[in-house]
């Protein structure tokens, strides 16, 4: 009985004690500041350069992201695409032009001194400005006729859009990282070009909104 | 022959894409006697493609309309954008 007594009076007293200790230590690493700058990631798009072998487009696509207090992610992408797409009916569209993105990642969580894994969400603006050529057009027939085959040659548009992304980044070895990024797009403004929607976009794909998208990266973490 | 013998509150005439004017000719019967008024569109056309699944289009912007007055005393046009098959873009007074 008495027994009983000291271990529960053991536990009360050792227990506030724990906790405290406890405490002190997560105040002790709240305190822990993470420096402002914590490095730049450039990241190579793996899938774009071979992608027409499974769709209709390909192109290159660089990025830069800047790591601030391993929390916030200020992302620049440059890239170039090209589309060559025949549709049922016979119509061919040409389209290729530069695109840049700028935006900002969140780290929702991560791991290691400078976010070496890193699991985040951000949003981007893409714009691009590009050209198309649109040949093989059949009018639509009415009462008169009109079977008349044409193409609209040079048109030329601006695009802009937003992105929405969530991705994940994973050290690989040294400074060499992979990541995959979802992204759900959605057109902000078109210009038309002279005759014509655009049926492609450089660094949106085709013109449809919302969209859906997938960008596989390896990543390469400068050495300052 | 587009409408042959039909009674009629609204007429869909197809313009020509490959010209700026069509005409279109209307025959009515009154009182044993036949009448024929002939209307005339003008317009410019623009060459348009919408979609790779949709196509391509003409749209067309009326300029002017008028009929020979026998079976129409006037034309009013209240949409010159003629974009699709559904909007009234004028309307024939008798």
């Amino acid at each position: 009985m008495s027994s009983s007594i000291y271990k529960t009076l053991f536990l009360c007293l050792v227990l506030p004690t724990t906790i405290s200790v406890s405490a002190a230590e997560k105040k002790k690493e709240e305190v822990v500041k993470v420096p402002l700058y914590q490095g730049i990631q450039i990241g190579f798009d793996l899938v774009s350069p071979a992608s027409y072998l499974i769709s209709d487009s390909y192109g290159v696509d660089i990025k830069a992201d800047i790591n601030l207090w391993n929390k916030y992610f200020p992302t620049v992408e440059l890239g170039y695409a090209d589309f060559d797409k025949t549709s049922e009916d016979g119509i061919n569209c040409t389209s290729s032009g530069q695109y840049f993105k700028v935006g900002i990642n969140k780290a929702l969580s991560y791991r290691g001194n400078k976010a070496e894994d890193l699991f985040f969400a951000g949003i981007h603006y893409g714009f691009s400005s590009f050209s198309y050529n649109l040949d093989n057009l059949v009018y639509y027939p009415n009462y008169w006729g009109y079977d008349n085959i044409t193409s609209f040659q040079d048109q030329e548009a601006t695009t802009g859009w937003i992105e929405l992304v969530a991705g994940v980044r994973i050290q690989i070895i040294g400074p060499i990282s992979l990541g995959w990024t979802a992204q759900y797009k959605s057109t902000l403004h078109v210009s038309d070009g002279r005759n014509s929607i655009p049926a492609y976009i450089p660094g949106y794909g085709e013109n449809f909104k919302p969209k859906l998208g997938m960008a596989f990266h390896l990543y390469y973490r400068l050495p300052f | 022959m587009i409408y042959d013998n039909e009674t009629l509150s609204e007429l869909a005439l197809e313009l020509n894409p490959k010209v700026q004017e069509t005409k279109y000719v209307v025959q009515a019967i009154a009182g044993g006697d036949l009448y024929a008024d002939t209307l005339t569109l003008k317009y410019t056309n623009q060459p348009w493609f919408q979609s790779m699944e949709c196509g391509c289009m003409v749209f067309s912007t009326l300029e002017t309309f008028w009929t020979t007055g026998i079976i129409f005393k006037s034309a009013t046009i209240l949409n010159p954008k003629v974009i699709n098959q559904k909007t009234e873009h004028v309307v024939l007074n008798l």
